[in-house]
């Protein structure tokens, strides 16, 4: 398969996640922000959540009963579609667009995404790009064998280890990497866990975002685009490298 | 001439004091510059025009305080080193003896350069201001 | 700042796991432990400015925001550098502050967004800026100009 094609039938994507990262204009609440955003993304995105940062103190003077007092602030704006699969995000820095199951391709999201990522542009009034990461969260299910351990480079090319394996059995694991691509300088950051058993079958969480860090202007398009298709592509090469042909197959199946 | 009796216009050489209540403003070497940035609010910083003398430092926090803070120390600096770091010194009376820190920078299209630069007169006051135990 | 903006519960399932990595790290005293007594200090004095007129005057509450992003700092800052002093400023920021001499010191202002304000004295030298902090990553002028007053040998502070 060329790298930036990599089509499967039934692709393991939970959720999908494209975040801008901006400079924001000086003294911009993002709370302010709400009515008109709203606004304009009502029509496909019903439904506000905000973000809050919370704190919660506890008093406990000597002989009087505790006192619980709570602080918060706005952190973000969530705008979600109707089934809540689907939503635009105006953070304190920046914009994100997530995509949950059932996922389809970026392809088909990338107009919704221009037109979103405008509107944002036209509310928020952002200075310039800073970073833009581009997130993939993997459900594998692994068949777990009825009479032996679970063999993970059956699965993985690039699995984790125990030392004295004869003696000793996975009960969880997580790794983490952290990589450059040598020509792009496009990073990519490569979370690999489990989850608890499920009857027979093991949910590998395989999550991998890709991020360029080069400043851009929040008005060219083209060339944003062009920055989100190289992180596509650069997803796709480790998502493939990461699994074993035995483990992509079975996204082959209808 | 003012109520309290000194004069209207703060001169150089007079000695302005800056009540500290709270512990994380000082350190054993010096005040911070945090002790000298000046409220959003008011736009300016309070401080007295009482000197270095402790009991007089007392004397003053007793009449102006409402006790809800404890006196832990005072900064005291020249009113001339005020001025060079490119703020003011302006009498306001009542309570007696009581001036202010005026003419910071204020922009309200960049809050956080405005900081900067406050926070920059601050440090320059603060390195120049003597601590005073209480 | 530091949180994820992925909100399917699998994302949830990463970020306990590594949160768990850093939870375990963080309960060491050989890997955190000086940091985790900064970020009980810094909880401390938030704690203790909660309410507005703290001064005694008209200071704004510590925001609880401001408190997050400073802890996000501190956790940020390179091994190499010392932890700073806090202190409360009467709009509800944080202050971070180098202070070696009389005649040194790097202040930073953590408020509730990103950009933060910090100024410096170096001797005669002195100058203001703003920088932006990820969350993640403190930045580099920052680092090199903490680092720069707290060097024995001469050297200026410059912008970048």
């Amino acid at each position: 398969m060329a790298d930036n094609k990599l089509t499967l039938l039934k692709a393991p994507i939970i959720e999908a996640v494209l975040d801008i990262d901006c400079d924001m204009p000086p003294g911009k609440e993002i709370s302010t922000l709400e009515p008109a955003a709203h606004e304009k993304l009502r029509p496909q995105y019903p439904k506000v959540r905000r973000i809050f940062v919370q704190t919660h103190q506890i008093e406990t003077p000597p002989g009087e009963a505790p006192k619980v007092k709570l602080h918060q602030a706005v952190h973000g704006l969530q705008f979600l579609s109707e089934d809540e699969k689907q939503l635009v995000q105006f953070r304190a820095q920046g914009f994100s667009f997530n995509r949950l199951a059932h996922y389809t391709s970026l392809d088909d999201y990338l107009p919704e995404i221009e037109r979103t990522w405008q509107i944002f542009v036209a509310v928020a009034g952002p200075v310039q790009i800073r970073s833009v990461r581009l997130r993939y969260i993997n459900r594998i299910m692994l068949p777990m064998p009825e009479k032996s351990p679970l063999q993970l480079e059956e699965y993985l090319k690039v699995c984790p280890r125990l030392p004295d394996e004869g003696n000793l059995t996975f009960t969880g694991f997580l790794n983490q990497h952290t990589a450059i691509e040598n020509e792009t300088g496009n990073q990519v950051h490569i979370v690999l866990t489990n989850q608890p058993q499920e009857n027979n079958m093991l949910p590998l969480i395989l999550d991998i975002t890709a991020e360029n860090n080069a400043l851009a202007e929040v008005e060219n398009w083209p060339c944003l685009l062009a920055r989100i298709q190289a992180l596509r592509d650069l997803k796709n090469r480790v998502f493939r490298n990461t699994l074993t042909d035995k483990c992509l197959n079975q996204f082959q199946q209808p | 001439m003012l109520p309290s009796g000194l004069p209207n216009i703060v001169g150089d050489d007079e000695e302005i004091t800056r009540f500290l209540t709270q512990s994380s403003h000082y350190n054993s070497a010096m005040p911070k510059p945090a002790a000298f940035m000046p409220d959003p609010k008011s736009r300016n910083k309070s401080v007295f025009r009482c000197g270095a003398d402790p009991e007089r430092i007392r004397e003053l926090w007793e009449k102006t305080t409402n006790f809800q803070q404890t006196l832990k120390a005072a900064a005291v600096c020249k009113t001339a080193e005020v001025r060079n770091a490119g703020v003011d010194v302006i009498a306001s009376e009542p309570p007696d003896a009581h001036a202010n820190i005026e003419g910071w920078p204020w922009l309200v299209n960049d809050p956080e350069l405005q900081k900067a630069k406050q926070k920059e007169i601050a440090a320059v006051i603060a390195q120049k201001s003597a601590l005073v135990m209480l | 700042m530091r949180g994820s903006s992925a909100v399917s519960p699998e994302a949830q399932t990463v970020r306990f796991a590594v949160s768990a990595v850093v939870e375990r790290a963080e309960r060491s005293q050989a890997l955190f432990g000086d940091k985790a007594a900064a970020i009980s200090q810094l909880q401390a004095m938030a704690i203790e400015c909660a309410e507005p007129g703290w001064d005694g005057d008209e200071a704004s509450a510590i925001n609880p925001l401001a408190v997050f992003v400073a802890e996000n700092f501190v956790r940020a800052l390179p091994n190499f550098i010392p932890l700073p002093e806090f202190a409360p400023e009467p709009d509800g920021s944080i202050s971070l502050d180098w202070i070696p001499s009389r005649h040194r010191l790097f202040s930073i202002s953590i408020g509730t967004n990103n950009r933060l304000a910090y100024a410096w004295l170096d001797g005669a030298d002195k100058g203001h800026a703003v920088a932006r902090f990820d969350g993640d990553r403190i930045p580099q002028r920052v680092v090199e100009g903490i680092t720069s007053i707290l060097s024995h040998g001469y050297a200026s502070v410059r912008t970048a």
